[in-house]
């Protein structure tokens, strides 16, 4: 329900036992180990050598992986993800040749990128010689002789016929051939007297003549098109072979992915290595362990050796302990949320408890409809129970699950019901509220017609939760830190909040007798703050000032509470786009004959897709109003998670025994 | 001028604010959602499994044009055009629907395209590291805030105008 206590220790253990000792520390799994390693640094280089030996192990596979993905089977979603106990993982990685593998994948890439590489150059050798199919002179004989040049090229259709014009006049000693026409492109072939060639490339630059530079080939030019175009076949079926046996390798995925684990966790262990301090004969290890699992860790040790020694050790200066946090089964998803905004510091409270009940129930009025409360908890009852999940998915599915349960609730007083409405709902559904309007059985409130009902309840929500967040600051700190200072900075804004929580309501009229009491209580309050607010400056009227000043507080909290009001907003979203989906419901069932094929469709489609975009907006309204109105008034932020040294799966998922 | 808007009649005016909330709604968040998803594109080329995640992130700036839409809808509904039979507005209850579509208009707008903005930027969280997923919704829905609002008074003026 809290931040648990860590404390930092020093074990010293001696070297003879250092693989099973790590073995141990991660099967353990609650320990993070710190570098000390510059204190007392490694010299022998063996540790180094394991280290890169590993790194390379791991990212052999992990490309393998990567490789074969595309030419996998993808398992089901009913399937689920691979489930295997430690010891079979284990097993797999010693007996499993994934060395092989690996190779043959490299291989494979290697043969794919040659021949890619390959067709490239064939496809674009191909596109340049292909219009010159035709042409019957052999390629030899495109060189030239000792008073005659060849010039083979392209240029632009429309131009041609002046080109071939313009060619032949600057000397009679010039043939032009046309060799193709193309819509776009003409390819000629020319000859001609060697002393005229300057001028024959003039006038053939003028035209944005490309020239093509002939193969250094024997024989028509149409042999060699064919042996580019064998090539490319060549190289075409090459690929196929290679995307086959990828596919046959591809089989052995899940064993990859166990090893892919496996090497994983030898990878995080010697990384850990790196970081133990060494001496001749003993290596040392300091770092961070809950309080509470420090003798689970001892009688683990115990029952290996008897030579280690382990001590509690003072945090370095400015060292800030890493924080777990720890949460009843009933609370723990809402860790979801508490990570997602990031821990609080080791010295303040863990919000996690706190936010739940208003999460979930901010979470309901954004939604309020009862029936998509009861698709969503259906939907995530499902899924936990016949998926297997990731700790982090379970937790935020279980989270939805639970909204689920207070949008059905809060849905049904609000008489959300696929965004129905009451008036047009058969008798045994409905009943007559006291104001004479037809309501869902269950129904309180109608958002429609009575909005500002709905906005205040939004407000007042605002208001209390604000409320718990400035006692909870100021209980924290009256219990962990300076009394005096606590009562002063927190308790005079915990009592002016109160104050004008009860005016509030006398103003309304709800607590009779009491009026005169609640102004007097604000006005108390005021001067409190008045006079507390600015102890820290020396100069009596500064300090009077920035009390006075500190009242402009009040604005930050106001707005702080108008910022709830959005939960009548998407509310009356979600009520609206569930209504506007109805009545094209009801217009499409309009349509003769086939119109009802439409109605079911767009029902089904429009409530689908109001239920996703609103749970959706739901979960990031409810959780902002935690992170920026609640959060801000009792804690910081910035704690340092704890990062013990575990087994880490990617892929797969561990059996317990 | 003024025979102009006589002859146009309440009923125009009050069709004018709907179509006022939901184009600039929607174009606010076409625009929104266009800058998230070609920033999502980017990413997804790189890493194609975060396709569900840079999905999500690329909705967030649609909201806005359903606020728009929304606020449209409830002029039909509010006027009986849905319905067939349209009440005889005044000019100057005409005027006033108009009107009251313009804080959602207006505030969808600009918030669909600077939330577009920075669900972009959070497409490069994404990008970097997975789990910084929800940091990146979060920051987004700072924006869409005004849009919400907006939509409140919005909706709130279209319910409460005496038809």
């Amino acid at each position: 329900m809290a931040i648990a206590p860590v404390q930092k220790i020093q074990l010293a253990v001696a070297k003879s036992h250092k693989k099973k000792f790590l073995e141990l520390l991660q099967d353990f799994g609650s320990f993070q180990v710190d570098d000390f390693s510059e204190q007392l640094p490694s010299t022998d280089n063996e540790a180094l050598k394991e280290n890169q030996h590993a790194e390379l192990n791991f990212a052999n596979i992990e490309f393998a992986i990567k490789i074969l993905t595309p030419h996998a089977k993808k398992r089901g979603l009913l399937e689920g993800p691979i489930v295997l106990s430690d010891e079979e993982i284990a097993e797999k990685a010693k007996n499993f040749d994934y060395d092989a593998i690996v190779k043959k994948c490299y291989e494979i890439e290697g043969q794919i990128t040659t021949a890619k590489n390959e067709l490239t150059a064939a496809n674009n050798e191909l596109a340049t010689y292909k219009p010159w199919e035709k042409l019957k002179a052999g390629l030899q004989n495109l060189k030239g002789t000792k008073t005659t040049g060849v010039i083979l090229g392209a240029l632009k259709t429309q131009v041609a016929e002046n080109a071939i014009l313009e060619i032949e006049n600057v000397s009679p000693l010039t043939s032009v051939e046309k060799v193709k026409e193309e819509a776009v492109n003409s390819y000629l072939i020319i000859v001609f007297d060697k002393e005229v060639e300057k001028d024959i490339r003039k006038t053939l630059s003028e035209f944005k003549f490309a020239e093509t530079e002939a193969p250094a080939e024997h024989g028509p030019i149409k042999d060699y098109i064919n042996k580019i175009e064998e090539n490319i076949e060549k190289n075409e079926s090459n690929l196929k072979k290679a995307d086959e046996e990828l596919k046959k390798l591809a089989l052995h995925m899940d064993d990859l992915k166990a090893v892919h684990d496996y090497m994983g966790w030898q990878k995080e262990k010697i990384e850990a290595i790196q970081k133990f301090g060494n001496t001749q004969k003993v290596f040392i290890i300091s770092g961070w362990i809950e309080t509470k699992k420090r003798p689970q860790l001892e009688e683990a040790l115990n029952n290996e050796t008897n030579e280690f020694s382990i001590m509690e050790i003072q945090p370095d200066e400015g060292e800030a302990p890493p924080v777990i946090i720890k949460n009843s089964n009933f609370t723990s998803p809402f860790e979801t949320l508490t990570f997602m905004y990031g821990l609080p510091k080791h010295d303040e409270m863990d919000p996690t408890p706190y936010l739940s009940i208003f999460f979930v129930v901010f979470f309901a009025l954004c939604l309020t409809d009862a029936a998509y409360g009861i698709v969503l908890f259906a939907c995530t009852a499902l899924a936990l129970k016949f998926m297997k999940m990731g700790d982090g998915m379970k937790r935020l599915v279980k989270l939805l699950m639970y909204c689920g349960i207070t949008t059905a609730v809060i849905g049904a007083i609000f008489g959300g019901w696929f965004g129905l409405e009451a008036k047009n709902m058969p008798d045994f559904m409905t009943y007559t509220a006291a104001n004479g309007e037809k309501m869902f059985f269950l129904q309180q409130i109608n958002a429609v017609t009575n909005p500002l009902a709905v906005l205040i309840l939004a407000l007042g929500l605002g208001f209390l939760q604000i409320v718990v967040g400035v006692y909870m600051k100021f209980i924290h700190n009256f219990r962990h830190g300076s009394k005096k200072d606590a009562i002063m900075d927190t308790g005079t804004w915990a009592f002016m909040l109160t104050g004008i929580g009860f005016y509030i309501l006398a103003a309304a009229g709800l607590l009779p007798g009491l009026a005169e009491l609640a102004k007097w209580w604000v006005l108390i309050a005021a001067v409190g703050l008045i006079l507390t607010q600015g102890r820290d400056k020396k100069n009596i009227i500064a300090r009077l000032l920035s009390g006075v000043l500190s009242l402009y507080g009040l604005v930050g909290y106001m707005s702080d509470v108008l910022s709830y009001s959005r939960l009548l907003a998407l509310g009356l979203a979600t009520t609206i786009i569930g209504l506007a989906v109805n009545v094209i419901t009801g217009l499409a069932g309009n349509l003769p004959y086939i119109g009802w094929i439409f109605a079911i469709v767009i029902f089904i489609g429009g409530h689908i897709f109001n239920l996703v975009i609103n749970t959706l907006g739901s979960f990031i309204h409810a959780g902002r109003l935690q992170f920026v109105e609640f959060f801000s008034k009792f804690m910081e932020g910035g704690g340092k998670e704890f990062k013990p040294l575990t087994k880490k799966n990617k892929y797969v998922f561990i059996k317990n025994n | 001028m003024q025979e102009f808007f006589t002859q146009m009649g309440g009923p125009a005016l009050a069709i004018a604010g709907a179509a006022v909330a939901v184009i600039l709604g929607g174009i606010g968040s076409s625009i929104g959602v266009g800058l998230a998803g070609q920033a999502g594109a980017g990413v997804v080329t790189e890493q194609p499994e975060k396709f569900g995640k840079v999905l999500v992130l690329e909705a967030l700036p649609g909201t806005q044009g359903i606020y728009g839409f929304l606020v449209g809808f409830l002029i039909l509904l509010m006027t009986g055009i849905l319905t067939g039979d349209m009440k005889d507005l005044s000019i100057a209850q005409g005027w006033q629907l108009f009107f009251a579509c313009w804080p959602c208009g207006i505030a969808c707008l600009f918030s669909g395209i600077h939330q577009g903005k920075v669900a972009a930027g959070g497409m490069n969280m994404v990008a970097k590291d997975e789990s910084q997923m929800g940091k990146a919704m979060v920051l987004a829905a700072m924006v869409e805030t005004y849009a919400v609002l907006g939509f409140l008074i919005s909706a709130l003026l279209v319910f409460f105008i005496k038809l």
